[in-house]
């Protein structure tokens, strides 16, 4: 069961990194990296390291990647300190509504931006032109780096959100009771107690981020390509699938493995993080109801706040796309345009087979990824919390290994070991749904860990007892109890692998085309109303499966 | 001095109040405790008094402040106040020196250096820490975390002294060395003190003062001696202690002026200064260790002159060391008593048991849906009376 588990989770992530190390010594400028007679050679990294390209592209990342955790954190602690420790009203369905924003795609949202701040035609600016009676292009661009932070920033919310949720849930109101009784004012408690506790889980929530952001590439292909700034990730892209020419994946694999090393360090950093902070592992008392600071007069401040951001988030985002979608030509609304509002581009859409072909290959690669994930999860967390193989750190360590490497290396690497291996997997949608499989192990097996050590081992031990052999207890005990946890992680890697543009664009073939995929080419081809058509479509799914998701409040333990 | 007037708190989206009216007032230097069940609205109380969570209405005082009333609301930092958590609530990320240092760096009297250092240094020491300053606070054991807590809430020497269930973390070997502890700390410090508990064997030990606590309201105060001795209702006299409740009928006057009851186990005579009403349904309650265990045969004295004999058949005998825990059938009902361990009765033996009418305390049993309510009745109704008995 062990060696299986270890052998699988080899062939998935261990595979596809050796292809990429491989593959970034081969000269390609010509040539596929593994055809015969293809030379070593170190030029791949010299071209990375001397050319001053690169580092604007790694300038361009850092400050992509800073500016956008700068603006997730800020809001996400002002959120999870107004909902967790404050009286604010509606606390309930503010929360549900941000989590429910997990369900809004990345290259959804970063469409419906372009849509409203574009310089030339957006509605935002179009509408700030009438304000304030400006001339165009203008005022605000999105195609710039701070319009890239902007929409990155709230895209990274909801998630970093639910981290410094459970940060403060996981923190005892009595110690912050404890300073008050003790003499010391707010401000104090706040800055005495309050923020060196949540720093551990600050920091570590900070690391999980920024893997998410460098590896970031809808928004950056969308907003960021336009205007001419490139990140690490679409610079692999690109050089993986360049407008003319051919793709020279040894290039691609040496950037590849620089983006990596960029990713990895923080997490190195983040493990010296973690082993400092289980220092301050608290005796759990049972806590008292914990005290809500009262807002008073800056309630209707941080109502505003709240509202801003659920509007910016997916209430403005989807009525773009509504919008644009009724018109058949790209219109500001006004009461002409509103007149010409059509159902035209449904039908079109409706009738296309290309729609028909992404809507079932979509569910398909959505089933297939989330049961997929998390069986193989399921696995790997029992013998992590069970077992007493020796191979369980090697285990630990390969099912973590994904979550360390962005999604355009995962794609990257898995194209590279299909080239070479003769299995008729490449262009299907099987190849995307292996590449998926790696890239959520690392949350499928957390989120099966917590939920298999929730369930005593008294429990298994009781069955073993009663006469049940390793098959009936996991069978009769272990899966019906952590059935609700099972389906709940498929759930979301389902939603996740829908939203998921960046694997299935590196892998995809006319064939294997899924809605995020068409969704790109449509908005490529500038075809803006059936774009839009498709992006609703995509939302209704995407924010359904987001709402089903009842206890995505285990997305907590998706910090690795 | 503490002083509690009319307090009433109710949480929003409950019905019920958790405090539903309590007044108390704890002397200078005096140990008063809150006793009662979960969810009676004793540490809602006490965290009233801590600035922890603001009433609906009533006053508090703290010595000579007014800290809650109609007009102010003083926040609990200005509160000159120490406070122990059941958690401990010691701070994680400071060592053992800067926990006990805190509430001398932040208050409205800030100290500096070598004051801070003494300061420190003697509160570990009357806690038993002392040499452990640079200890992180996570590295201590339970009952050492329990002692800086308590070490951090007595360092300002505070007016008052609030104690959250704070033992109730603790193994009983441990806790029953901590009581002994806390209350020589509390002596030698003579601070005033509320404490909340729901262990009656820590409220008894440990007060001068215990107010038992039962839906929000105190349904009876007293020495620790009147509560155990005599409880004021049914309620008090099952829930501290261990209990024998009887029903019964008042028939009419008994011998030596005690009242005569009839029930399952017959007749008893009662003794009580209040006048019952015959027919009245009453019950009755007898502790464990005052009912007496007598051997039926092979005694020497033959049959008992006592008033209150009843035949019973023991059916279990529970050894726990310094006594025998009796289970005795008697009539359908089965009594617990108690008795030294020396010679112990068989398991199915004919036994006899003698309950004194002095140790056989009479309830009205005529209470309506809400027990509640109407035992507090009951208690003001009998409440005096009912003092000198046992």
């Amino acid at each position: 069961m062990v060696v299986l588990a270890v052998a699988t989770l080899l062939y998935l992530v261990g595979g596809p990194l050796v292809m990429l190390l491989v593959a970034s010594f081969k000269e390609t400028h010509n040539a596929l990296p593994f055809e015969g007679g293809v030379p070593w050679t170190f030029q791949n990294y010299v071209d990375v390291f001397l050319n001053s390209q690169t580092y604007r592209v790694l300038v361009a990342t850092l400050v992509f990647a800073g500016g956008s955790l700068a603006v997730s954190f800020a809001l996400a602690i002002a959120l999870a300190w107004l909902i967790e420790r404050t009286d604010l009203p509606f606390r309930n369905v503010v929360f549900v509504l941000i989590v429910a924003a997990i369900g809004m795609p990345n290259v959804i949202a970063a469409i419906a931006w372009a849509l409203l701040l574009n310089p030339t035609n957006g509605m935002l600016n179009i509408g700030l032109r009438g304000l304030f009676g400006l001339a165009g292009p203008g005022p605000i661009n999105v195609y710039t780096i701070p319009g890239m932070i902007f929409v990155q920033g709230l895209a990274l919310v909801p998630i970093t959100f639910l981290l410094v949720v459970a940060a403060f849930r996981a923190m005892d109101a009595s110690l912050e009771d404890a300073a008050a009784t003790s003499g010391a004012s707010p401000p104090v408690v706040a800055r005495r107690i309050v923020l060196p506790l949540l720093l551990p889980a600050l920091l570590s929530a900070l690391v999980y981020q920024f893997v998410s952001v460098v590896e970031s590439f809808d928004i950056p292909l969308v907003i960021g390509l336009r205007g001419n700034i490139t990140v690490l990730s679409t610079r692999i892209f690109i050089e993986a699938n360049p407008a003319a020419g051919l793709p020279d994946y040894g290039l691609a694999s040496a950037y590849s493995v620089f983006l990596l090393a960029i990713a990895i360090g923080p997490l190195l950093l983040y493990n010296r993080v973690i082993a400092r902070s289980s220092r301050y592992a608290t005796v759990s008392g049972h806590s008292f109801r914990t005290r809500r600071v009262r807002l008073g007069r800056w309630k209707p401040a941080a109502v505003a706040l709240v509202a801003t951001f659920i509007v910016f988030i997916f209430v403005l985002p989807t009525l773009t796309l509504l919008w644009t979608s009724l018109q058949s030509f790209y219109a500001v609304p006004s009461a002409e345009s509103i007149g010409r509002a059509s159902l035209d581009a449904y039908g079109a859409v409706l009738r296309s087979s290309a729609f028909r072909n992404a809507i079932g290959n979509t569910l398909l690669l959505g089933i297939a990824t989330g049961l997929a994930s998390m069986t193989l999860g399921l696995l790997i967390g029992w013998i992590l919390v069970r077992g007493k193989s020796r191979l369980r750190f090697l285990l630990d360590v390969l099912a973590f290994t994904p979550h360390a490497m962005p999604g355009v290396i995962i794609g990257l690497s898995v194209l590279l070991l299909y080239l070479l291996l003769p299995l008729p997997i490449y262009g299907t949608i099987w190849i995307i749904v292996i590449a998926l499989t790696t890239q959520y192990v690392s949350i499928a097996t957390r989120l099966m860990t917590g939920g298999i050590a929730q369930i005593h081992g008294h429990l298994e031990e009781a069955a073993a007892t009663s006469g049940a052999g390793w098959g009936h207890t996991m069978r009769r005990v272990v899966l019906p109890l952590v059935l609700p946890a099972f389906l709940n992680g498929a759930l979301l890697v389902f939603l996740l692998s829908i939203k998921n543009l960046t694997l299935a664009l590196m892998l995809y073939s006319p064939k294997s085309v899924v809605l995020s995929t068409l969704v790109w080419n449509l908005w490529d081809k500038a075809d803006t109303d059936e774009t839009a058509v498709v992006g609703v479509f995509m939302i209704c799914i995407t924010l359904t499966l987001a709402i089903l998701l009842r206890r995505v409040g285990g997305l907590g333990s998706l910090r690795t | 001095m503490i002083r509690v007037t009319q307090l009433r708190k109710t949480y929003p989206g409950q019905a019920a109040p958790a405090v539903a009216g309590v007044s108390f007032t704890v002397d200078e230097g005096r140990f008063y405790t809150l006793l009662g069940p979960s969810g009676c609205g004793k540490t809602t109380t006490l965290r009233c008094i801590a600035g922890l969570e603001q009433p609906d209405s009533g006053t508090i005082e703290l010595g000579d402040t007014v800290v809650v009333s109609d007009r102010v609301n003083v926040p609990t930092y200005r509160r000159d106040l120490g406070m122990v958590f059941q958690s401990y609530a010691v701070w994680p990320h400071m060592d053992v020196f800067e926990n006990v240092a805190f509430p001398l760096r932040v208050g409205r009297r800030r100290m500096r250096g070598e004051v801070v250092r003494q300061k420190v240094t003697t509160a570990l020491e009357l806690v038993g820490l002392s040499g452990l300053e640079r200890r992180m606070a996570t590295e201590l054991s339970g009952g050492q975390q329990q002692r800086l807590s308590v070490a951090r809430a007595i360092v300002r020497e505070p007016k008052v002294l609030l104690l959250d269930e704070p033992l109730s973390n603790l193994d009983a070997k441990l806790r029953e060395r901590m009581r002994g502890e806390l209350t020589l700390i509390q002596r030698r410090l003579g601070l005033t003190t509320l404490f909340v508990t729901h262990d009656q064997i820590e409220a008894l030990s440990m007060s001068d003062q215990v107010a038992v606590m039962k839906d929000g309201i105190i349904v009876q105060q007293g020495t620790p001696r009147d509560i155990y001795h005599s409880p004021a209702s049914e309620f008090v006299a099952s829930f501290i202690g261990s209990t024998n409740l009887v029903p019964g009928e008042v028939e009419g006057p008994g011998e030596n002026g005690t009242v005569r009851v009839s029930t399952p186990c017959g007749t008893l005579d009662c003794e009580t200064s209040y006048d019952w009403a015959p027919g009245r349904a009453v019950m009755i309650a007898v502790r464990p260790e005052e009912i007496e265990v007598h051997r039926r045969s092979g005694s020497s004295h033959g049959a008992l002159e006592a008033p209150n004999v009843i035949a019973g058949k023991v059916q279990i005998g529970l050894f726990t060391g310094t006594f025998v825990d009796y289970h005795v059938e008697v009539d359908g009902m089965t009594l617990q008593a108690r008795s030294g361990s020396r010679r112990p009765m068989e398991e199915g033996e004919d036994i006899q048991l003698v309950l004194p009418p002095n140790a056989c305390r009479l309830f009205p049993r005529d209470f309506g849906p809400d027990r509640a309510e109407t035992s507090a009745t009951a208690m003001s109704e009998l409440g005096t009376e009912n003092g000198g008995a046992g």
